[in-house]
């Protein structure tokens, strides 16, 4: 059911590439689920039958573990992706921590600053130079967005 | 420099006008008061209170915009309104359930009684206690005889940590009843389970046209007060357990408004709760009208959250 | 009585009240994170001043325009506008790239117009029997449905039968997060209060498919992205002749009936919505057809299934709404509501006292019809153009939006970052070829699974008896256990087939 077909950079495989990648992840973050149910979990005990509201977590965690473990396992063998340009992953990881910093400061800045700055700073990574389509164009978009939420659907932005 | 010097002009001229309007807080409201919703837009509670806002606003003089702040079953809208100025600017349109229910049983990040002023109560479904019209217990009485010798009910509400199921915790506890709760995703989901005979009784509100259609039997109401639609269906004091769930829907802000300010706020929207053009959008909702003022507001609040905090350290053990 | 309703229908307001209220939706629908219940809730101000059959055809015309408006995004971005739209987007997506947005557009309206005729008929015929049926449906029964849907996407989805399992399964501790449906207690929020609420769906959405893309496209930098590539859509959509897509449609007869079939059966239980069975649907055309191999790489048939449940789910909601007054989700309450203000108090009395308003309203929802194909058609014009926008312009207004959506739904910072998490997981699993729907249907099934089971458990004092006394979970079950051994009958003669060759 994959949406994506291999984008023009993923050229190439490797030995431990991305998907050994996730799946060990999935398998960490499974076992650190499990190990924390304890603490995460309270139970308040109004003397209900049938399981509690540890089990279906446990269940759920124990799942993953077994099913990660097994794709790791079955594709011991099949050669993965590469993970990529360097480059590529600089520009993505930009991208997310522009967004976040732009969350980070919604507050403080507000909703149309930091939503203009995040459409500008993409459009300058993306390429685009002219500044009639780097900045005019998120500024507008940011300005019509904030707009039609305020006076059409009555959002109380930051 | 000039710029400078042009920003600092705006600057002082911004503080002049903040100390002048504070100074005149006989222009009290001088802009546009929020009232906080804290369910999503749409639902009952959210078209009342815009109706209310509505009604409120040439009384005060300036607009009353609803904020709606879902999430949490109410609780978060609470939180941050409890952290709001008290500036009288900010007011919250709140139910039973993140005022007396849910802070008894969990940290929810304010205190109900000390964080906020209730100003008036307008509304408070009632809720029932509801069995399929083809079981065979016609009354109270005879439900709770029937789950004393090994027999469990099982009943639904519509959520987890509700009101109706702390009331039904505590009668099973008096009683001696075998009792189970089976909590459903809001008061819709438990009726249809009951309706599909999936449980023995439900506890909703909204019941009143599926009893006259003689599909569901009414045998008790958890408010303090008979529901006028079946005002001879006790209530759970009426039919000899001191045990009750006063639903509310109340406006509510956070503590310390100036005195004169709560006092024109209190005018205006009890002006609006009793007015004949509220009351007839409220009886098209098929939500009742019930006017309560602060004291008497703050005096159910109290006793309930009290009431709860005590079960549920006692079901804690 | 039919007669009678219809002639309530010959007034001016009602034909603007249906204009207006499709286009609202359709707009609505294509953006990301606005959805259906929020135009809906805005809108119900605006019906106080109408008279009643008006004012709900307006808000059901939202309400179906804003379902169809969703696949528009999802087919020429990629980004589906509502999550029921993205099952449209594994076929209707591919399409818009082999440059046939056109052709792929109007199977999705064609498809959509079905679904919502089919299951408003239905909605006429067999209202009140079915909504005792939907009553039957308690939680045993819905855990064994959930069960059975999980199945199928795992089996039928597409592509590696492991991969989908392992995604669905982390779309369903994703949704562990949160407060337990029983007890009402934190899990796994680190003590923070805005986790309680748990990983709301939209914003999930939005983050695995709009954002994700942002960040694909980042990655890629400057380099000709996927949406350049579609630029002949508009001169290829222009010169197709409007008869072949009433030929493809009529060559998947019997897949737009079981998908409206499914569609309208689903909607008509309560919590369940309408991505799953978009979902399940296009699971089910996938395995019946001779070509499922094309699945996923353009085939029209994995648009017209999608898109005939999805819509059908609006008819199938109406169901237990009007008959009982009990509303299956968030946007037949804000319905309900509306129904209530105008005097038309759903439940059993709603048939008997207001009968002529309520078939008015039905034959309404069948000729909104009409109006949906006539600006879906007028909207694609504008619309397709969208895909020759530059990858470098369009990305920044989709991450825009893409925050503002997420925003919009409780009106929360928290649910913008979880957008972003979502976005970067998303962005890593595309990037290794891990399927993100299972994903999103292991979120959006998690919770109400749980619940079920646990719910079932209760009434029955703890005991698994409750799911073997029950004819329909047995019936589920062996459903479920038939589907496995297909899926498993299918792989083995394909691996067959290959061997010989």
């Amino acid at each position: 059911m994959s949406v994506e077909p291999p984008s023009p950079t993923a050229h190439g495989t490797s030995r431990h590439g991305l998907q050994t990648l996730i799946c060990s992840a999935i398998l960490g973050l499974a076992a650190c689920g499990l190990l924390t149910l304890q603490a995460q979990v309270t139970v308040f005990d109004f003397g209900d039958p049938g399981p509690d509201a540890r089990f279906f977590p446990r269940l759920v965690l124990w799942l993953l573990i077994l099913v990660a473990a097994l794709r790791l396992w079955r594709h011991r063998r099949t050669p993965d992706s590469a993970l990529g340009a360097a480059a590529g992953w600089a520009r993505a990881l930009a991208a997310m921590l522009l967004v976040a910093a732009a969350i980070a400061a919604m507050n403080t800045l507000g909703f149309i600053v930091s939503v203009a700055a995040v459409g500008i700073v993409l459009a300058w990574l993306l390429g685009e130079r002219r500044l009639r389509f780097s900045v005019l164009l998120p500024l507008v978009v940011a300005l019509a967005i904030a707009w039609v939420a305020r006076h059409g659907l009555h959002l109380p932005l930051p | 420099m000039s710029s400078l010097r042009h920003h600092l002009l705006w600057i002082l001229v911004a503080l002049l006008l903040a100390v002048s309007t504070s100074a005149w807080s006989a222009d009290y409201p001088a802009r546009p008061i929020t009232l906080v919703v804290p369910y999503g837009a749409g639902g009952t509670t959210d078209i009342s209170a815009r109706q209310l806002a509505k009604l409120a606003e040439p009384l005060l003089g300036q607009p009353v915009v609803v904020e709606n702040r879902p999430g949490g079953g109410g609780v978060n809208a609470m939180r941050a309104v409890s952290r709001a100025d008290a500036d009288g600017y900010t007011l919250i349109a709140t139910t039973s359930s993140p005022t007396f229910v849910t802070p008894a049983l969990r940290r929810v990040g304010y205190d109900p009684l000390q964080d906020f002023l209730p100003l008036l109560n307008y509304s408070g479904p009632y809720h029932g206690v509801l069995v399929s019209a083809d079981s065979p217990y016609h009354s109270l009485d005879a439900l709770l005889a029937a789950t004393q010798d090994s027999k469990r009910l099982s009943y639904a509400t519509a959520g987890a940590l509700s009101g109706a199921r702390l009331a039904f915790t505590q009668l099973a506890r008096e009683t001696g009843a075998q009792l189970q709760h089976v909590p459903f995703n809001g008061a819709s989901g438990a009726t249809a389970a009951l309706l599909g005979q999936h449980v023995d009784i439900a506890l909703v509100p909204a019941y009143r046209d599926l009893v006259k259609d003689g599909r569901l039997r009414l045998l008790a109401v958890l408010d303090d007060q008979p529901d006028p639609d079946f005002p001879e269906v006790p209530t759970l004091e009426q039919a000899g357990y001191d045990i009750q769930f006063p639903s509310i829907v109340a406006l509510m802000l956070p503590r310390g408004v100036a005195e004169e300010r709560v006092e024109t706020l209190r005018r205006a929207f009890t002006e609006a709760a009793a007015s004949p053009a509220f009351a007839k959008v409220m009886k098209k909702l098929n939500q009742p009208v019930r006017v309560l003022p602060g004291p008497a507001l703050a005096a159910v609040i109290e006793k309930n959250l009290h009431a709860y905090q005590q079960l549920a350290e006692a079901l804690k053990r | 009585m039919l007669l009678d309703a219809f002639h309530a229908l010959l007034d001016v307001w009602v034909l603007i009240a249906a204009l207006c209220g499709v286009a609202i939706g359709i707009v609505i629908g294509a953006i990301p994170g606005l959805g259906p219940t929020l135009a809906i809730a805005l809108l119900i101000p605006v019906t106080f001043t109408l008279s009643p059959i008006p004012a709900i055809i307006l808000l059901l015309g939202v309400y179906q325009g804003a379902i169809f408006g969703g696949s528009i995004s999802a087919i020429l971005l990629n980004v589906p506008g509502t999550p029921s739209s993205a099952a449209t987007a594994l076929d209707g997506h591919p399409m818009a790239r082999q440059g046939r947005a056109g052709e792929a557009l109007r199977i999705a309206l064609y498809a959509s117009v079905f679904g919502n005729v089919f299951s408003c008929l239905v909605l006429i015929l067999l209202a009140q029997p079915l909504a005792s049926l939907a009553l039957d449906f308690g939680p045993a029964q819905m855990t064994a449905l959930m069960t059975f849907a999980l199945a199928i996407i795992v089996l039928f989805g597409g592509g590696s039968i492991l991969d989908a399992a392992l995604m669905t399964l982390v779309g369903v501790a994703a949704g562990i997060v949160g407060l337990d449906p029983i007890e009402g207690l934190p899990r796994f929020t680190f003590g923070s209060f805005a986790a309680e609420d748990g990983l709301a769906l939209i914003p999930v959405l939005i983050g695995l498919f709009a954002m994700s893309e942002v960040l694909l496209q980042a990655f890629a930098g400057r380099q000709q992205g996927p949406a350049e590539r579609g630029i002949d859509a508009v001169s290829s959509q222009t010169s197709s002749p409007r008869a072949v897509g009433w030929l493809s449609l009529w060559k998947m007869r019997v897949t737009l009936l079981i998908s409206s079939a499914i569609g309208t059966f689903v909607g008509i239980l309560p919590g369940i919505g309408s991505t799953v069975p978009a979902f399940v649907s296009y699971g089910f055309a996938r395995s019946r057809s001779r070509h499922g191999a094309r699945f996923g790489h353009g085939e029209p048939e994995g648009v017209a299934a999608p898109e005939a449940a999805n819509n059908a789910v609006t008819g199938g909601a109406l169901v237990p709404m009007l008959a009982l007054g009990i509303p299956g989700d968030a946007v037949t309450a804000v319905i309900l509501g509306a129904f209530m203000l105008q005097g038309l108090t759903p439940g059993p009395f709603l048939f008997q006292q207001h009968g002529v308003e309520v078939y008015a309203i039905f034959e309404a929802l069948i000729l909104l019809s009409i109006p949906c194909i006539l600006l879906g058609l007028a909207m694609f014009r504008g619309a397709v153009h969208v895909i020759r926008i530059q990858p470098r312009h369009l990305f920044p207004i989709i991450a825009m939006l893409a925050i503002f959506g997420a925003f919009s739904v409780n009106n929360s910072l928290f649910d913008v970052a979880v957008m972003l998490g979502a976005g970067v997981v998303g962005f890593v699993l595309r990037r290794a070829g891990f399927p993100l729907p299972p994903l999103l249907i292991g979120l959006i099934l998690g919770p109400p699974l749980e619940q079920s089971l646990r719910q079932a458990l209760l009434t029955s004092s703890g005991s698994a008896t409750i799911f073997v006394h029950s004819p329909i979970v047995m019936g589920l079950v062996v459903v479920t256990l038939l589907c496995v051994l297909g899926a498993a009958y299918q792989r083995y003669r394909a691996a067959r087939r290959e061997r010989a060759a």
